[in-house]
């Protein structure tokens, strides 16, 4: 495809029965950003180079962790049987915490690739991915990937696929991306089984925003997948939610980096900039309408709730203004996280964030130190409890501290509820009993047990999201050699006897070691806590009662008795100048204490409590 | 609040007054040792041909220099001890030790009161003849380095010399300064045991004089003892069995009269060392030799100074003969540097930092300067005592002296 004289893409001259919009849907490293690759090379969206790799993951925290945050999308010109089609293939997350932005990609295709890696066959998340399609009522096209691995059994993943999803084994394309087998069928197949979108070129235009982000030139970039009529630069439209008008100052496809074109029509996904100052303008889920013929909106989207809360603080308290900084600029491009700030006795000045699940907590944090080079300290999670009063109002916690005391509960409340998740998990068989003694252990009911094939299972469990999110899936992976693969979605709230457990040091609590736990662990984990806080707390002047407490109730208590002894032997003439500059090494690492209950307490024991899990 | 220049300028108006007629002590350093013992860091070298007269002509040239260039060559400020360490100056010659204090009781107020000690190793070959010699020149204290009476000790310490030696010296030092003689002792050494400790204590205490320094084994960087534990080849005695063998020494020579002045210090007959005293006491010092350190006032501006000397003997000798000193830095030492100094020391001692003094020393009210929050928990938690006249750690607090002072200061 060529720019026309003025140095835009021309799209005029596809018609909607020549787009297709697709996107890949696979478990983490069953290949989907290297399939990408391959089609956008075979596309020549892409010159072929060795370098090509996961051209769509462009942060680097996707590279490393082979998982794909962000949406992003690229389009593709390709000629078949004689006609030319224009193809936009996009891209989605391929993990649980980021199912809110699968959805809201998929509602941007008429089909989608179900991409399942010849040797590890049906994941959890292809699971969890295929339902999600399967909701949107889009055209879904088995692959299995790989087939060239010598651990490669296609015909058995073929059969697994035809008894979890109820697909014909033989409609399975089989191919391997990374050596280019078989994957020139899978444009035609595209172009063949995809439906052509629905819209109509010449009814006024009518847009789907599903996606968006901050660029620091022109500000706030809106991907938008058009239904009806046409849009071109100067055009005003209009947003369904705010009703604010916006004139169109350029539009583009990725192709695969921002490509301006004269237009874009009815079935065409690209890339507005509509002078938005700020992501909170760029509703996702919203529908654009030109300014003069405003229709019914889209359905939009259930945003994403936050389900994992935490609190951050810098390890250092001087740096408190340069993270606030670069917390501000990170949840810039991710308007899924949360941003409150909090205050603790003990961590000092920090936030509160709210993230969609553990992974996406942990990418967040990863991308804090690798991109912002930020020492910090994050709490143990938080779930979202629900507080049910009796006079009928209720109130969602995120944080230990607002969890109301014994006497509140014993007045006014009515309920404490926790929220539900259904996970799905598949594993080889032979792990069957260490999982479900799992899952049982964490308060979990089952809900389905399926054979996917002779060696596979597929397990079903209704869990407290809590369990869940702390180390449930290490412990998984543990017990089943790493086999075990793991995703869930929210299940509404149940009721629960939650406790508030505190940690108490010389009769002071310790806020940001407060946890909501059920009663039932409250002691196991209370015994621990205490223990390990012994550990990592040196010896003071004064004896320390380490105890964990819920209500008025001790659970646990660990003592750690006085510094004895610690004194220079040694103090002449020559030793002073000496002992003065320990001193004041001394004194300065005070500083860095925090005193609670008398205790000093330094941010790195804080750090090396919350980074050890359990 | 009251500015630095303000402290400085209160700093030097008391002071300059205290000076006329405080008391000030030389301390010499001799840098040559036999050999080399596996813990020391001192300043000291192995060295089979140590030019006495050279050593001495310097030592001589810095003590005159030094004494003029402070305005100590004067009879209102009395001497109040003088101290031959090292090193090993028993190896030096008896002549050196006569020349200087021939010089300082020429050039200054050296009294009858004046201590003059001299610190010395156990030998095989210092005669009681020598001894004699000693007091005649005017030495009035003794200090033994015995530090142990065992001898697979002595071996790991790298001491040259034997328990009967050490038996021997300190018996003859005794017969000629009775009451006068002092020895120091180490424990926490690898593998000792409390029963140990206690042994060794007791057995020292049935031969000791009426000063004793007990010293808890310092791993200091840089010495054999410090590789060893570094590479896990010697383990040396926990928090626990160190704070036993500690509180076991304090009771033990409490139940034999000796009062426990000092972290590592212990007298009996108030024969307590006034050359350590008085450095903990914030007395104005004057340090002369290869490495040795002073500190001393200005005679003008009354602001005080930290010296240090070029601790390489050659180096140290070569500046003394062409500039007349060895000093290589002279650094105002902060009014507050000063105050932390004296509370650093002070809490190190049984006696404390008594109030007159420390605002005599430096203009300020000690008890608006310790920080108030940290005061009071030491008080409440019985580390700490405060009387209308001074402040001062309680047996416990001196234990965790280095924790009490991290709290105390501001």
């Amino acid at each position: 495809m060529k720019p026309s004289s003025s140095g835009a893409v021309e799209l005029e001259s596809f018609s909607v029965d020549q787009i297709r919009n697709f996107s890949i849907i696979a478990h983490v490293d069953h290949g989907k950003s290297t399939l990408a690759d391959r089609l956008l090379e075979l596309a020549h969206t892409i010159n072929k180079r060795k370098d090509n790799k996961q051209v769509l993951d462009k942060l680097k925290v996707e590279r490393e962790r082979g998982i794909t945050v962000k949406a992003q999308s690229a389009s593709m010109f390709y000629e078949y049987k004689g006609k030319k089609y224009l193809l936009n293939l996009i891209d989605t997350p391929g993990h649980m915490d980021f199912n809110f932005e699968v959805s809201r990609s998929l509602a941007a295709c008429q089909g989608t690739l179900l991409l399942v890696d010849a040797a590890q066959g049906i994941q959890a998340q292809t699971v969890a991915n295929f339902y999600l399609a399967y909701g949107q009522d889009i055209t879904i096209i088995p692959v299995i990937n790989k087939i060239d691995l010598p651990a490669a059994e296609p015909d058995r993943v073929a059969a697994q696929i035809e008894v979890a999803f109820e697909m014909p084994a033989s409609d399975c394309l089989q191919i391997s991306a990374k050596s280019n087998m078989n994957v020139d069928q899978i444009l035609p197949t595209i172009i063949e089984n995809v439906p052509p979108p629905s819209g109509d070129i010449n009814k006024p235009f009518k847009a789907l925003l599903f996606d968006s982000w901050h660029d620091t030139y022109v500000g706030v970039i809106c991907l938008m997948a058009v239904i009806d009529g046409t849009v071109k630069k100067g055009d005003k439209i209009v947003s369904a939610h705010s009703e604010r008008r916006y004139e169109v100052s350029e539009t583009g496809i990725m192709y695969p980096e921002q490509t301006p074109t004269s237009s874009l029509q009815a079935g065409q996904v690209g890339y507005f900039v509509l002078n938005m100052k700020t992501l909170s303008e760029s509703h996702v889920g919203d529908t654009f309408f030109d300014h003069k013929h405003i229709g019914l909106p889209m359905p939009g989207f259930i945003p994403a709730k936050p389900m994992v809360w935490a609190g951050i603080f810098p390890i250092d308290t001087a740096d408190f203004e340069k993270l606030d900084h670069s917390i501000a600029k990170l949840t810039l491009n991710d308007s899924s996280v949360a941003v409150q700030k909090e205050t603790s006795t003990a961590l000092g000045q920090g936030w509160r964030l709210g993230f969609l699940g553990t992974l996406h907590m942990d990418v967040f944090r990863q991308r804090l130190e690798q991109e912002y080079d930020a020492n910090i300290i994050i709490t143990a999670p938080t779930v979202p409890y629900k507080i049910e009063y009796r006079d009928g109002t209720s109130k969602l916690i995120r944080n230990p501290t607002e969890f109301p005391d014994m006497d509140e509960i014993n007045a006014r409340v009515k309920t404490v509820q926790e929220p539900m998740v259904r996970s799905t998990i598949i594993f080889p068989q032979e792990y069957l009993g260490d999982i479900m003694v799992l899952c049982g252990s964490r308060r979990g009911v089952q809900l389905e047990h399926t054979y996917l094939d002779e060696s596979r299972v597929l397990l079903k469990y209704r869990l407290p999201l809590a369990e869940v999110v702390t180390d449930f899936h290490d412990e998984l992976k543990g017990r089943s050699s790493g086999f075990a693969s793991f995703d869930y979605e929210e299940d509404g709230y149940d009721d629960a006897d939650l406790v508030k457990m505190n940690i108490v040091l010389n009769s002071k609590p310790v806020d940001a070691l407060s946890i909501i736990l059920h009663r039932s662990q409250a002691e196991v984990v209370g015994r621990d806590w205490v223990k390990r806080l012994k550990g990592l707390l040196s010896r003071q002047l004064f004896e320390i009662v380490i105890q964990a407490s819920v209500g008025n109730k001790i659970i646990a208590r660990e003592g750690l008795s006085a510094l004895r002894k610690n004194v220079t032997a040694k103090c002449y003439g020559g030793d002073v100048s000496r002992k003065m500059k320990l001193l004041n090494k001394q004194k300065e690492g005070k500083k860095r204490m925090k005193a609670i209950g008398g205790v000093e307490v330094s941010q790195e024991a804080f750090y090396d409590f919350m980074s050890k899990k359990k | 609040m009251q500015t630095g220049s303000q402290a400085l300028s209160g700093l030097r108006r008391l002071s300059s007054i205290a000076t006329k007629s405080e008391p000030f002590s030389v301390y010499i350093h001799w840098p040559y040792c036999s050999s080399k013992c596996t813990y020391c860091n001192f300043n000291k070298y192995v060295d089979p041909l140590v030019d006495h007269e050279r050593m001495q002509a310097s030592l001589l040239r810095e003590l005159k220099t030094e004494l003029k260039h402070w305005n100590l060559d004067q009879r209102s400020r009395p001497i109040r001890s003088i101290y031959f360490g090292g090193g090993t100056p028993s190896l030096a010659k008896p002549a050196m030790f006569q020349s200087i204090l021939e010089t300082l009781d020429d050039m200054c107020n050296m009294s009858q009161d004046t201590e003059i000690t001299m610190e010395v190793n156990p030998s095989s070959t210092t005669s009681v003849e020598t001894l004699k010699a000693l007091r005649e020149i005017g030495i009035n204290r003794y200090s033994l380095g015995v530090q142990s009476f065992q001898a697979h000790i002595l071996k790991e310490l790298g001491r040259d010399h034997t328990p009967s030696s050490a038996l021997r010296s300190l018996r003859d030092a005794r017969a000629v300064w009775p009451g006068r003689v002092s020895m120091d002792l180490i424990m926490g050494h690898a593998g000792q045991t409390l029963s140990d400790w206690i042994k060794e204590l007791r057995f020292t205490l049935d031969v000791v004089d009426d000063h004793l320094s007990l010293y808890h084994l310092t791993v200091e960087r840089g010495t054999a003892l410090h590789r060893d534990v570094a590479q896990g080849k010697i383990l040396l005695p926990d928090h626990e069995l160190a704070s036993d063998m500690y509180d076991a020494m304090i009771e033990i020579t409490e139940d034999v009269g000796f009062e426990h002045y000092e972290v590592s210090n212990f007298a009996r007959n108030r024969a307590y060392s006034l050359h350590n005293s008085g450095h903990w006491l914030g007395i104005d010092y004057l340090g002369i030799g290869p490495g040795a350190h002073g500190r001393v006032r200005d005679p003008i501006t009354g602001d005080l100074f930290r010296t240090f000397n070029i601790r390489d003997p050659a180096g140290w000798m070569r500046q003394c003969t062409e500039q007349g000193t060895g000093c290589r830095r002279r650094v105002a030492i902060e009014p507050d540097e000063f105050k932390q100094e004296l509370i650093v020391l002070g809490m190190r001692t049984s006696r404390g930092i008594e109030l007159s003094r420390f605002y005599q020393l430096t203009g300020q009210d000690l008890m608006k300067y310790l920080n108030k929050e940290a005061t009071e928990s030491c008080l409440s938690a019985g580390l700490l005592r405060v009387t209308p006249a001074k402040v001062y750690p309680t047996e416990r607090g001196m234990a965790v002296a280095d924790e009490l002072v991290a709290r105390l200061l501001p």
